[in-house]
């Protein structure tokens, strides 16, 4: 059996073993290579997940944990004669959010729930193509959503090559909706309203590896690690060079940055990756958000940040409005951009922070999240802390029955510029933040749920709702402490393995036992 | 009494509302409702340059927000709208909301920025603050309509 490991994907581990000591030996590898000490935010194929599953549960359950910058792929080569005789999994795209109102799904394709909870969206039928499809990621911006996913896959027999490509069987496609009045949508135009369709643009023979969605732009990156973006280029958040109206209808690919392997929007900037842990950043700047000294509030070329981010390596970035976090090798995060909130957990408000600074935790770190103006920290043994804006940093349980209502109301508002235990979520996993917005998965669910990257489990919200159903919690009531999502189907013990958090639209990867 | 008199006031509807034109529209209906007590009496669409926008907040010149300001009001097209009513100054701050939209998420969850502000930037609506500026702003978007002093 060839079982193969995708870190990073620019670094392959190729493993040929026999029989049940593979899954030891991945674990183990994986182990030393990884740290395996933090949640990963990534999806492995519902094909790749299944081959997976039954291939390692001899052992029982196993958490596979990807890469710490960029999403993992995980995939397999098994050979046909091996049976497969462990459970298999279906996948279940959930939608929801104030946005969802207005896009002109076909028939069958969005069931909505009328709770305002989460909603089953189906892409089969979205796709071109026959036969279901496999996800591999998903992005939400402010008002819109980007699926990507494989189609015409491989099957058992598999046709991966070695440096991880598609060899002409499996092709990908992103499918997108939402608001696309300024061309985040990718479909070849700025729409005038909300729209769905398949974005333009794209090679169909690479994979997605990184996706993000903004206030009105997206970001794609390829697994060859160049980025490509749509949608508002007004701040040069798509790279600049946009002529005109300042929009770019189709996928264009972003100049002078290469070997990305991570991209997180802001709402009008964008942060990447490298694959040798360097932070480049574009677009708006007036709040610091680019992290370096700028001439004017935009840039409208990628540019390495300044500062002590320099000298470190990046494993992971956060970004969804207007500051943004970077998790570094050795388990610190450095902050920067709007802080008028505190949320850059520097210890202090301040109006902005122009050079990236590190955050006031002194535990290990292991994932972040940058909301608005809350920011989200997970800490190596397992403590979830928030910082910025009371209301969504989801502090000490507020002591609200004993408060009058204006008290209750200033206590909400309050300012944390140190950063506050977050409680009410066992094991949490993978955190997201977007605007007034948090949810967690918990991984406490253990061996009853597929672990797959990690973060599969419960998943927990709360923000303010704006007076919408955005937090899909059942009501439009502001959540002042972590609440459970529900999902119509989880009556059948699955899993989240996937959150996508936008301002007013939001999606999970739900996983079930067929 | 204060509560007869009648105004004009000088409303924008900035650029993130404007790129929705669902929210454009939830908040026209709102303006038109009978108990919102303001009519619409003009509406223009504009794009500022930045020389515009820098014209419009030059008071503002030298402060650290004025790139903030101006780089939000450049972004996109926006709308403006003259509207009149009883007390229509107090009347649109009223419906608009605190300055800050998460803050008014908590303490005043029904109004505008509530509901559709997304940042301390992006606040989504402006109105003038007194009638002195309401003839100033007006002159300046419509001016057609109203000459200026």
């Amino acid at each position: 059996m060839l079982f193969y490991v995708f870190v990073k994907t620019t670094a392959l581990k190729k493993v040929s073993i026999e029989g049940q000591y593979l899954s030891y030996l991945i674990t183990r590898a994986m182990v030393r290579q990884l740290g395996l000490t933090g949640p990963v935010p990534g999806i492995a194929s519902r094909y790749a997940r299944r081959q997976l599953w039954s291939s390692l549960s001899p052992l029982g359950g196993l958490v596979v944990p990807g890469s710490g910058g960029g999403r993992a792929l995980l995939s397999t080569r098994i050979t046909p004669s091996q049976e497969n005789t462990y459970p298999t999994y279906e996948d279940k795209l959930y939608l929801w959010g104030a946005s969802v109102e207005g896009i002109p799904f076909p028939n069958g394709v969005f069931r909505r729930n009328q709770e305002g909870r989460p909603g089953v969206l189906n892409l089969d039928s979205l796709t071109q193509q026959n036969g279901p499809v496999q996800i591999t990621h998903m992005a939400a911006g402010l008002d819109h959503g980007l699926v990507a996913v494989q189609v015409n896959h491989p099957g058992v027999a598999g046709t991966w090559d070695e440096v991880g490509r598609g060899t002409g069987e499996g092709e990908f496609r992103i499918v997108s909706f939402g608001l696309g009045t300024d061309g985040q949508l990718g479909l070849g135009t700025a729409l005038k309203e909300r729209g769905v369709g398949l974005v333009q643009g794209l090679p169909k023979d690479k994979m997605v590896r990184s996706m993000s969605g903004g206030r009105a732009h997206s970001v794609i990156v390829l697994e060859d690690g160049l980025a490509y973006g749509f949608g508002s280029d007004r701040q040069g958040q798509c790279g600049g060079g946009s002529k005109g109206d300042g929009r770019v209808g189709e996928a264009r690919q972003i100049q002078g940055i290469d070997r990305v392997i991570s991209v997180a929007c802001g709402m009008d900037h964008t942060v990447f990756l490298t694959d040798e842990g360097e932070v480049w950043t574009c677009g708006w700047g007036a709040d610091g958000q680019l992290g370096r000294e700028m001439r004017g509030s935009d840039a409208r070329a990628p540019q390495r940040v300044q500062g002590a981010l320099r000298d470190e390596k990046v494993i992971r970035i956060s970004s969804s409005t207007d500051f943004s976090l970077a998790l570094t090798e050795d388990n610190r995060v450095y902050a920067w951009g709007n802080n008028e909130y505190g949320q850059c957990c520097l210890g202090y408000k301040s109006n902005r922070e122009v050079t990236a600074k590190l955050v006031m935790i002194e535990d290990a770190l292991v994932d972040m999240a940058a909301g608005s103006m809350t920011s989200l920290f997970l800490t190596r043994n397992g403590h979830l802390w928030g910082c910025g804006y009371g209301a969504t940093g989801g502090p000490e349980p507020f002591r609200s029955a004993s408060l009058s209502s204006n008290a209750r109301i200033r206590e909400r508002q309050k300012m944390m510029v140190n950063p506050n235990r977050v409680k009410g979520i066992q094991r949490p996993k993978h955190l997201s933040a977007t605007l007034d917005y948090c949810g967690v998965i918990d991984g406490r669910s253990g061996g009853k749920c597929l672990l797959v990257n990690g973060a599969s489990g419960d998943a927990y919200g709360w923000g303010l709702s704006g007076g919408s159903s955005r937090l899909g919690l059942g009501h439009r009531k502001n959540q002042f402490t972590a609440m459970r999502i529900s999902f119509p189907d989880e009556r059948k013990r699955g899993a989240v393995q996937e959150l996508a958090l936008g301002g007013n639209l939001s999606m999970a990867l739900y996983s079930a036992p067929i | 009494m204060a509560a007869s008199i009648r105004q004009v006031t000088l409303a924008l509807l900035k650029p993130d509302l404007c790129a929705d034109p669902l929210r454009v529209r939830a908040v026209v209906n709102i303006l038109e409702s009978a108990d919102s007590g303001l009519e619409i009496l003009h509406r223009r669409r504009l794009l500022w340059s930045e020389e515009e926008a820098g014209h419009f907040y030059a008071e503002h010149k030298g402060r650290f927000f004025y790139e903030r300001l101006v780089g939000y009001m450049t972004s996109r097209a926006f709308e403006a709208l003259a509207l009149e009513g009883p007390n229509a100054i107090q009347q649109w701050r009223s419906l608009i909301g605190p300055t800050q939209p998460v803050r008014a998420r908590i303490s005043m969850p029904m109004t505008l920025r509530a509901m559709y502000g997304l940042t301390d930037t992006r606040n989504s609506f402006h109105g003038s603050d007194s009638p002195e500026t309401a003839r100033a702003e007006l002159a300046l978007f419509f001016p057609k309509f109203y000459p200026g002093a």
